[in-house]
């Protein structure tokens, strides 16, 4: 009788599971086992075979080395934006994304240090703790930190990512997931990811504000499933971006009274934030009272319905930078070949590539993209070269 | 020297607090308002009796801001200009009609105020001799109204603020308070700190770790 390889981690056949979204019967079927061997090799009564292994990968789309892995140290329970209607195996899915992006972060910490994670701390351990005032604190400091001012944000992901946060927006397929977040013990920096699906500009930068509220307020305040409490720590998030991107004092100045639709459209153009979002900001700042903010939100479902406003092409989404960042400098500095990048993660280059804010097909080095950088690092760079060894210019000599 | 009027603007921001300018919008609007109320039923001198008013209604209010700010050199007695204080600069308040910008300068306190702007002039336009250090100056914040009682009289139409020359007949800087509030919190350009950088030991180009 054969035996089952060594050092094969259960935890990676769970994770795999969650990332494809695949249930064990599926999987079964897709690798020709039984699916009470995948509950096995889940439980890690039983290892999977090297021929099986080999098969497994293929489905999973991953290298077969890649299940031998030990697991890093789990983060923090995520904390989902809009759960009511997301699924368990779409939020089990994002959260596998998520902990791909950290063994993305740590492989490459081995070569690149990281910016360092600058965010205000604070150390709350109760929502009940956590006051408007507070919340208004939290979002100037953070401010003040970065070195932001008081007018419009510019590149909201760039100052995150800028911060040390770890940004990756996808598509996940899953729209009523607008973001998630945790912090990483293993990294000691936080993660945040944002769901691509809806390709709006200006609620990503709501999204992403809010899952930045999160990752400062409520930190050390521990996950619960008591919908009271969620809704209060969502609540609390929305605040947080509201006063981050539209802060108090130049917001206001701002603002013309009495509000109207069309003058909130002017301004969501130069804060980037929805007129919705103003809206919910005004009434939080007090320049409306709830019977204003309800008749400006039924005359905006009249005149534009409920999902889109006028404009909202404008701006295009933000796009994370730092992992992309990452693996070009290690290509162009010649410490991983381009090729090389998603086996030493052990993810398909693909998933790699997602995470990362890629362009398609770039590490199998088929992207329809030139790599100048790589290009010069080479010529510069290769040691078959040597200093004597390099050309001179001739100058041609008149013959007398 | 490079001519610079941006220098000037960069001077009155850091002398000047945001929250007087503030200020002194709400100090004028509402002084106009008073004023254009309490001359709704003067029949036959009508403009002239909300010039008047203006002028003193604003004064007022303009009196009030510069003690809640503690920034009061000169406070309002008879027919005297009010003189604030912010920073390395003096200032008071001027009312205009229309677009025509013309006389300021009959007041002999305003002129003398304007005296102090010597050194900053060379900001705008040089001169033959060299730089002086910029250690004074004065501004004026400036209403501007239609000049009509039928188009916003209630109000003035845009408030400035507006530097002069040394002589008080021209205008080192002027720019319109809604504009200039706006220099205050803006934010220097954004850096870009999302970079990652090689471990110290790793060749560049070798990728190799040092030994």
């Amino acid at each position: 009788m054969s035996r089952g390889i060594t050092d094969f981690q259960p935890g990676r056949l769970i994770q795999a599971l969650a990332a494809r979204a695949l249930s064990q019967v599926q999987l079964a079927a897709m690798v020709g086992v039984s699916p009470a061997t995948i509950s096995k090799w889940k439980s890690g009564q039983q290892a999977p075979e090297a021929e099986a292994l080999d098969s497994l990968s293929k489905v999973i789309n991953v290298s077969p080395e890649w299940f031998t892995r030990p697991l890093p140290k789990k983060g923090s329970l995520p904390l989902f934006r809009s759960n009511a209607s997301a699924h368990v195996s779409a939020r089990a899915m994002l959260e596998a994304r998520l902990e791909w992006t950290q063994d993305i972060v740590l492989a490459m910490s081995e070569f690149v240090d990281f910016p360092d994670v600058n965010l205000p701390v604070r150390s709350f351990t109760d929502p009940q703790q956590i006051a408007n005032s507070d919340i208004e604190e939290a979002a100037s400091e953070c401010r003040d930190l970065w070195s932001l001012g008081r007018r419009a944000i510019p590149d909201l992901a760039m100052a995150v990512e800028g911060a040390g946060v770890i940004v990756v927006r996808e598509e996940t397929g899953i729209a009523p997931i607008e973001g998630l977040s945790a912090w990483s013990h293993e990294l000691q920096r936080p993660l945040i990811l944002l769901s691509a699906d809806k390709g709006n500009g200006f609620r990503s930068r709501f999204d992403l504000a809010h899952e930045l509220g999160h990752l400062i307020l409520h930190k050390g305040i521990d996950r619960s499933t008591d919908p009271e409490r969620y809704k209060l720590m969502e609540a609390q998030a929305h605040r947080f971006a509201g006063a981050f991107l539209l802060p108090a004092e130049t917001f206001a100045a701002d603002v013309r009274t009495p509000v109207t639709l069309d003058s909130l459209l002017l301004l969501k153009q130069r804060w980037g934030v929805s007129v919705a979002a103003m809206i919910m900001r005004l009434e939080a700042l007090k320049i409306i009272d709830a019977d204003e903010k309800l008749v400006l939100f039924k005359r905006r479902s009249a005149r534009w319905g409920a999902k889109s406003e006028p404009g909202d092409d404008a701006r295009a989404p933000e796009q994370p930078r730092l992992l992309k960042r990452t693996i070009e400098l290690l290509s162009s500095s010649g410490v991983m070949p381009i090729e090389s990048v998603s086996s030493y993660i052990g993810l398909a280059a693909n998933d790699v590539e997602k995470l990362a804010g890629l362009p398609e097909r770039y590490l199998s080095g088929k992207a329809s993209v030139f790599h100048l950088a790589k290009l010069k690092s080479m010529v510069s760079g290769d040691p078959s070269v040597k200093p004597g060894n390099s050309g001179v210019v001739v100058p041609f000599n008149r013959s007398s | 020297m490079t001519p610079n009027p941006e220098a000037i603007a960069a001077m009155l921001i850091t002398n000047v607090p945001r929250d007087l300018v503030m200020g002194v919008e709400d100090a004028f609007t509402a002084g106009a308002l008073q004023a254009f109320g309490l001359t709704k039923d003067v029949r036959k001198q009508r403009k002239t009796a909300l010039g008047y008013m203006r002028h003193i209604q604003m004064n007022e209010r303009f009196s009030d801001l510069l003690e809640a700010s503690s920034a009061e050199l000169m406070s309002s007695q008879g027919n005297r200009v009010i003189v604030g204080v912010a920073g390395m600069f003096k200032f008071a308040r001027l009312n205009m009609n229309t677009t025509n910008w013309n006389r300021p300068n009959r007041s002999v306190t305003r002129r003398e105020l304007a005296e102090a702007n010597e050194a900053m002039s060379q900001l705008v336009q040089p001169s033959l001799f060299g730089p002086q250090d910029v250690t004074s100056g004065t501004f004026f914040f400036v209403a501007r109204f239609s000049g009509s009682l039928h188009h916003h009289p209630e109000k003035p139409l845009q408030v400035y603020i507006a530097v002069p020359n040394p002589k008080m007949d021209g205008w080192l800087f002027r720019e319109p308070l809604s504009q200039f509030l706006d220099r205050y919190e803006a934010a220097p350009k954004q850096a870009d700190n999302a970079k990652v950088k090689l471990k110290a030991g790793f060749i560049e180009f070798g990728g190799q770790k040092e030994t």
